[in-house]
């Protein structure tokens, strides 16, 4: 009898110290932020990944010549109007701008409701190539919502201030600003370090 | 005598202030490093499978170059490491981009996941060639696959010519001194 107590004790006092060692164990790596293979235990499994709080894009644009030689690019001589309120597009329809990688990021691409773009207004001042209105909309990846807050490369366009813009559209016709080079009174474009007469003769 | 010893101190003292206004003003024009950390000192990394093979290489050296510097470490793994890293693979940018990275944060300042996506249908190809082989006009997968991973450290691309995170294509064979010195720094 004093046995089988001893035995059940034991057994007890094993289980209690298996369960405190997966909990302390759980919540270090959670706070060292420890890579938890999918594959792991239930009891890693229940961990809550920490919820993604902001993103950013990186595009590496194809090289300048071959950018705006391409039959789709947007160019034009603008100046931004107006910067408009955020915004929200859902998962899907971000999708449908750009591939979205799902793999691996299932679990916290649903943390969100919708992807923040912030709309810009521009007038046109000249256009230089495409098939392009007076005024139209620009859409940079830009903005916060609901404490998830989105960033990328994409150029910031402050009203009033002109520049020559090369813009591109995606299937569903949202056009994103792809380099904004602000024009100087003398017509130079240090950000782009040639005049506009120069990008005029590449553009030919 | 007193001048003397005055002029040298207001000499000094703008030439200490000139250094701080050089340096502020690179660096203010030109920021590199974005505020979010791999807290755990290392990020791991999965090629996925649409990565064709015979660029594995490429991808491998990229990440030990930016390992080499400092304490910093990429390691590749073949789960997907859902905390401490990220992917690359070949998908579908826009047709304007030869390639993206799209880095996920969690709280202020730490960094949670990456995708490195290159075009896999890009016009003019992907090679594997070192720089100095092969047609111009191909892109090689080393130098590119080092730009999108400094974009996984959370460095941002700069218009300074001394640094793998240029903001156009360019062939690298390794990193510049001021990457070196960003990881070092760092961590």
């Amino acid at each position: 009898m004093k046995n089988l107590r001893k035995k059940v004790g034991l057994l007890l006092a094993t289980a209690g110290l298996i369960v405190l060692a997966l909990v302390l164990g759980s919540k270090i790596m959670f706070a060292k932020g420890i890579e938890v293979p999918a594959t792991s235990t239930a009891a890693v499994q229940s961990i809550t990944p920490p919820k993604v709080t902001g993103a950013r894009r990186h595009q590496l644009l194809l090289p300048l010549e071959n950018l705006v030689a391409h039959d789709k690019a947007l160019i034009a001589v603008v100046e931004p109007t107006e910067r408009k309120k955020v915004v929200i597009v859902s998962v899907e329809e971000l999708g449908s701008m750009r591939a979205i990688e799902r793999e691996g990021v299932e679990d916290f691409i649903a943390d969100f409701d919708g992807y923040p773009f912030t709309p810009i207004e521009v007038k046109v001042v000249e256009v230089l190539k495409g098939n392009i209105p007076e005024r139209f909309e620009l859409w940079e990846e830009r903005g916060e919502i609901a404490g998830f807050k989105v960033e990328s490369d994409d150029p910031f366009l402050s009203p009033g201030v002109r520049g020559l813009l090369v813009a591109g559209s995606y299937d569903n016709g949202v056009i994103a600003p792809l380099i904004f080079a602000p024009i100087q009174d003398d017509g130079y474009m240090p950000d782009l370090q040639m005049s506009l007469d120069d990008f005029r003769k590449m553009l030919k | 005598m007193k001048n003397r010893s005055r002029m040298i101190q207001v000499s000094l003292a703008c030439t200490v202030l000139m250094f701080l206004i050089t340096v502020l003003t690179v660096y203010a024009a030109d920021p590199y490093w974005m505020g979010h950390l791999w807290d755990a000192g290392y990020a791991k990394y999965k090629i996925s499978s649409s990565v064709p093979g015979q660029y594995h290489n490429d991808i491998e050296n990229a990440a030990a170059k930016w390992s080499a510097p400092s304490p910093f470490y990429f390691q590749k793994t073949t789960q997907e490491p859902l905390y401490v890293g990220g992917h690359l693979t070949f998908g579908d940018p826009p047709w304007w981009a030869i390639a993206y990275t799209d880095v996920w944060y969690w709280g202020s300042d730490k960094m949670r996941y990456f995708v490195v996506t290159f075009d896999a249908d890009l016009p003019q190809g992907w090679t594997d060639a070192p720089c100095w082989q092969g047609w111009v006009s191909e892109l090689r997968v080393f130098p590119v696959a080092l730009h999108e991973l400094g974009h996984a450290l959370d460095f941002i691309s700069v218009t300074d010519t001394n640094t793998v995170m240029y903001t156009q294509y360019r062939c690298y064979t390794g990193l510049y001194q001021r990457d070196r010195n960003a990881v070092d720094d760092l961590y």
